[in-house]
């Protein structure tokens, strides 16, 4: 890997974000006459605000679609990483209330600012969230940036665990950028910018298109199905309950990351042909819900209380005990919770077998990564669904918390 | 029609009463013999004067359009002032014109000079011919519709000739003084019209900038086009929409001289006559040495047209030009811009066979859209010097070329500084040097090629195309030497011919066999000299260059980094390297360009090249590279970011060196 030699945080901001910074200014007025975001309460109009106490995007009713994007750091120097975070935070400013990250005519020998490709489109909810992964606190043992005595005390790579089937190119990531929104447009136009802002100090690791939401996070919306036909998030944590929000997802240490978040993504293929093939009672044996309903089996409504204890006539668990909701419920992890907020995607055809590439881009936020590696070590080793799924790329980052206005950027708080 | 019928009409008119006063004074002297001199003496002005009008209209259909523009302009300040000068005249004049010329005519057959009556009508019909030349190409160019201006004036001439005819046979009493006010009103429209055209063409041709924004719109009372607008305008002189300017100097021209016409004459007539009498051959003089003056300075003034391509300078802001494609070709398929930074905007109307727009100079392609489907718009920039350059949309029907006309001077291209030149002189030795290391590569490759010695030449294949591969995109500005040089199969058109290296390197790797070559690898040799020529006389700007290396890098990042570009002997990696040098080489000629604009963006780039040779040098084998297949998809992936962490800073070098 090249070393950048020499490279100056003004420079960076010159070649790639001066024009965003021109757009932070509107965009601190648009926030400021829509109040902050820290409720995640549905806005009105189609911008979220950028600035608030959390990041937007995890809070915020989930939109339909997303492009999420990691990034290696090429650079060892804390300065290039605080450079990078600045134009990002103000261009993620300009994006969000729909502008551009700087102009598309303009100079005619040079290439645009902005790419272009969202003149014209609404701003579609976009929510930009910015993670930072294990490798910007060390490296290799190694305290790549200097920065290893402020690592977040939960953030560690995701150990080794029961079905994980990895793939090394799928997976990682010093950096992360999780663009939502209503228009696939829009999130492809954010992380396109965002990419050429990080030249040359970041290049992009792995990307996920995910063309569907499969998750609720707010009592507003509702329950979407996942490829497997099924309702997925009936039972998830809601942006509203901010008492269970505050004790499950928000980070409350005294640490920079207060007011943060971890999130955990992994890439779930499913074996879809299979699962196409399975008989109705097997589907439904193996998520523990009716398909139909949603309900858990034996109830009517798909919101009805899980009850893990109910028999049916012939003595046995109406819900059985290796179905994915029995295994996943809280009563059977501790009151483990997590933000689930993961998106259905397809990538085509695996080319070698000729079958359909889909499945579910799982993403949670939580207060610490241990929550998902608690409920997946069950999940991975009992999971009547791994017969159907496959952990193939997985990854974990810390959130920093919202940026309050448009002095701050994000993870300030790391560099104060 | 109406302007030109007045113009014929009154000219012709005052041209045919002196020729009538001669010759009635003639027939009352019974030397009727002496007539066929004065028509000898008309007949020489009309024809001078017709001569005059056909160069002075030629002249300006064969210069560039916004030269046209100036010329225009020209002619009709020219024809303002002497209809004005003619106007001022008559007025004073006309009572006493009739004795004026019967003394004079007197005065010649006194001396029994035939010469000086041929004299008389030769320069009454000269001065009054040129002066209805000038004001009829004025007029001509001012109208949109040349066979009914040409009607007008023609059928104004033939009722001149046959009032004037009138009065010689005594049949036709005409009131000069009164005649010569009407329609020294209506000239006066007319004047005012061509004055208000002239600065409209001044605007055109780039001399005038001031007052442009509409002072008014009529076309809502007088459409576009239709008749009530052609006689506004024929009638009143001025467009339905003029520009504050136009109306002004409009209204500045035609009140004074309105008012001038119509007041009551003071000239006293004895004071009148007397003056006259003396002054008449001094004011004759002085009209004709004006007017032939006024020809010449516009003959003058086309000439310098044509030297220097003059012009006064047109803010140096970028042009952009809308070029749509349509089955038939491009519209328009003529344009016309300042020079200077231009940029095509190119759309589609959503034909099917017409999707690329290029401007060539001879056969280089100077700047090209491809690919412009429908609901597409395209914008390629150039920086286009004075002169004439051709445009075409591959494809086209009607309008498949059409032409290129860059007006103004050569300083608007931006000025050219000491470092400018330098940068270009060191690129284009750089240039030099490569294509002269190429033809003897070439030739002895295409030795081997032609001896059959299959090893040899493969050995040879990727270090002979090095020194190409490094200034490929000045070879691509010859639109035709690329494809022939370094086409790839499946860019090769249907019926077309595959030659180059790619063909050869098929041969060899596919066919192992060199058989059917021989002239394809004359058809090489011949082709990487005539680049080696070419570039001789190329012309650069530090942005050129600057786009060199941007181009090589995208040459890199399409073709190189995917392994398509030898996709039988798999030598990409040489082909990567040379095109990043080549770059490199162009980057460094322009850096102290840059370095006055931006020394921190000079200082990004470079260590970045060093950076993708490093990132090149792990796969170095003997003399060249290991096989593009040998590289694993980490490898490519992290040449490939080693590139992109180049070419995105290097991508804004053009705009800081253009000047």
């Amino acid at each position: 890997m090249a070393e950048p030699h020499g490279l100056t945080r003004r420079s960076l901001l010159r070649t790639g974000a001066a024009a965003g910074a021109g757009a932070a200014l509107g965009a601190g007025v648009a926030s400021a006459a829509r109040g902050s975001q820290d409720d995640g309460g549905a806005p009105g109009g189609d911008v979220i605000a950028f600035h608030g106490a959390h990041q937007a995007g995890i809070a915020t009713p989930a939109q339909d679609r997303l492009l999420f994007a990691t990034f290696d750091l090429l650079s060892d120097a804390a300065d290039d990483l605080e450079a990078l975070l600045r134009a990002w935070t103000r261009a993620a400013e300009a994006l969000t209330t729909g502008r551009a990250v700087g102009t598309v005519g303009g100079n005619p020998y040079a290439p645009p600012a902005d790419t272009g490709e969202a003149q014209g489109l609404r701003a579609a909810r976009l929510t930009l969230t910015f993670g930072l992964g294990p490798g910007v606190f060390e490296q290799g043992g190694r305290d790549r940036l200097g920065l290893r005595s402020q690592r977040p005390a939960h953030l560690a790579p995701i150990p080794a665990l029961p079905g994980d089937e990895l793939e090394p190119e799928r997976s990682g990531g010093d950096l992360c950028i999780q663009a939502c929104a209503d228009d696939p447009q829009v999130t492809f136009h954010a992380i396109r910018n965002l990419t050429r802002i990080a030249r040359p100090y970041a290049q992009l690791r792995w990307t996920q298109v995910g063309f569907g939401r499969t998750a609720r996070t707010s009592r507003t919306q509702a329950t979407p199905r996942n490829l497997m036909g099924f309702k997925d998030g009936t039972a998830n944590l809601v942006a509203e309950d901010r008492a269970a929000m505050d004790e499950h997802v928000w980070v409350g240490d005294d640490s920079w990351l207060r007011g943060g978040s971890y999130l955990v993504a992994r890439r779930i293929s499913m074996t879809i042909e299979s699962w196409d093939r399975a008989s109705l009672a097997d589907q439904e044996q193996t998520i523990g819900r009716e398909k139909v309903s949603g309900a858990p089996i034996g109830s009517a409504g798909e919101f009805d209380e899980l009850d893990l204890s109910k028999k049916g006539s012939d003595g046995k668990l109406l819900v059985p005990a290796d179905s994915h909701v029995a295994l996943a419920h809280p009563t059977r992890n501790g009151g483990i919770r997590i933000l689930r907020r993961g998106y259905s995607f397809t990538d085509g055809l695996q080319a070698d077998l000729g079958q359909l590439d889909a499945g579910l881009f799982f993403i949670a936020f939580m207060n610490s990564p241990e929550r998902f590696v608690t409920l997946q070590a069950q999940l991975g080793r009992k999971d009547a669904l791994n017969e159907y799924i496959r952990h193939v790329g997985s990854a974990v980052f810390a959130v920093p918390p919202g940026v309050g206005s448009s002095r701050g950027f994000i993870g300030d708080g790391l560099f104060a | 029609m109406l302007s030109t019928f007045v113009i014929g009409l009154r000219e012709g008119l005052e041209a045919s009463l002196i020729v009538g006063i001669i010759a009635a004074f003639l027939a009352s002297q019974e030397r009727r013999d002496a007539l066929r001199w004065v028509w000898a003496g008309v007949a020489a002005a009309a024809s001078v004067c017709v001569a005059v009008g056909i160069a002075l209209h030629v002249a300006g259909e064969e210069l560039p359009r916004k030269q046209q523009e100036g010329l225009e302009t020209v002619i009709a300040v020219v024809a303002v002032a002497a209809v004005t000068w003619m106007i001022v005249w008559m007025k004073r004049h006309a009572p006493t014109l009739s004795r004026e010329l019967r003394e004079n005519t007197a005065a010649a057959l006194a001396t029994g000079s035939a010469l000086g009556l041929i004299g008389m009508a030769f320069l009454a019909v000269l001065r009054e011919g040129l002066e209805t030349a000038v004001f009829l190409v004025a007029a001509f160019n001012a109208s949109n519709d040349v066979a009914s201006s040409a009607i007008g004036a023609l059928l104004g001439l033939a009722l001149a000739i046959a009032i004037g005819y009138g009065i010689y046979a005594g049949g036709v009493k005409l009131n000069l003084t009164k005649f010569f006010k009407a329609t020294g009103v209506l000239l006066a429209f007319v004047a005012a019209g061509l004055l208000s055209k002239a600065l409209h063409t001044a605007h055109e041709a780039g001399w005038w900038n001031g007052l442009q924004d509409q002072a008014v719109n009529l076309s809502g009372l007088f459409p576009n086009g239709s008749i009530r607008a052609t006689l506004f305008t024929g009638i009143f002189g001025i467009d339905p929409r003029p520009s504050v300017g136009e109306l002004l100097i409009w209204a500045a021209y035609l009140v004074p001289v309105i008012a001038f016409v119509l007041a009551p004459a003071k000239a006293r007539p004895a004071a009148a006559a007397a003056a006259s009498a003396v002054q008449q051959p001094a004011i004759s003089g002085r009209a004709r040495n004006g007017l032939i003056g006024g020809a010449l300075l516009a003959f003058l003034a086309t000439g310098a047209f044509f030297a220097t391509a003059s012009g006064s300078s047109s803010p140096a802001g970028n042009e952009e030009v809308a070029v749509k494609l349509s089955d038939a070709g491009c519209e328009p398929a003529d344009l016309t811009v300042p020079a200077g930074p231009t940029t095509f905007v190119v759309s589609s109307d959503g034909a099917k066979e017409v999707t690329e727009f290029e401007v060539l100079d001879g056969s280089r392609i100077l700047v090209e859209a491809e690919n412009v489907a429908a609901g597409l718009e395209r914008s390629v920039s150039v920086t286009l010097k004075p002169g004439t350059y051709e445009t075409t949309c591959p494809g086209g029907t009607t309008a498949e070329m059409g032409t290129l006309t860059v007006t103004g001077d050569a300083d608007d291209a931006g000025t050219v500084t000491a470092e400018d030149e330098a940068a270009v002189a060191t690129y284009r030795t750089f240039l030099e040097e490569q294509t002269a290391i190429l033809t003897p590569r070439v030739e002895a490759f295409a030795a081997a090629v032609k001896a059959g010695d299959v090893a040899k030449a493969k050995r040879l294949f990727s270090s002979t195309r090095q020194p190409y591969e490094r200034v490929e995109p000045v070879a691509e500005a010859f639109g035709d030497l690329d494809p022939k040089i370094d086409i790839r199969i499946n860019d090769v058109g249907e019926g077309d011919e595959f030659t180059g290296f790619h063909r050869i390197e098929r041969e060899l790797w596919k066919e192992n066999s060199t058989a059917g070559l021989d002239a394809i690898a004359d058809q090489l040799v011949h082709d990487v000299k005539d680049l080696e020529q070419r570039v001789k006389t190329i012309e650069l700007e530090p942005a050129q260059v600057a786009n060199g290396a941007v181009e090589l890098l995208g040459e890199v990042s399409k073709s190189k980094i995917t392994g398509e570009e030898d996709r039988y002997s798999h030598t990409d990696l040489a082909d990567f390297e040379a095109n990043v040098e080549g770059a490199k080489a162009a980057f460094e000629a322009v850096r102290p360009v840059l370095v006055k604009q931006d020394a921190a963006l000079a200082d990004l780039i470079a260590p970045q090249f060093e950076a993708v040779f490093e990132a090149l040098a792990p796969y170095k084998s003997g003399d060249g590279f290991v096989s593009y297949t040998d590289l694993t998809s980490a490898d490519k992936r992290k040449l490939s970011g080693a590139l992109d962490r180049l070419a995105e800073p290097l991508s804004q070098v053009p705009a800081k060196v253009v000047g």
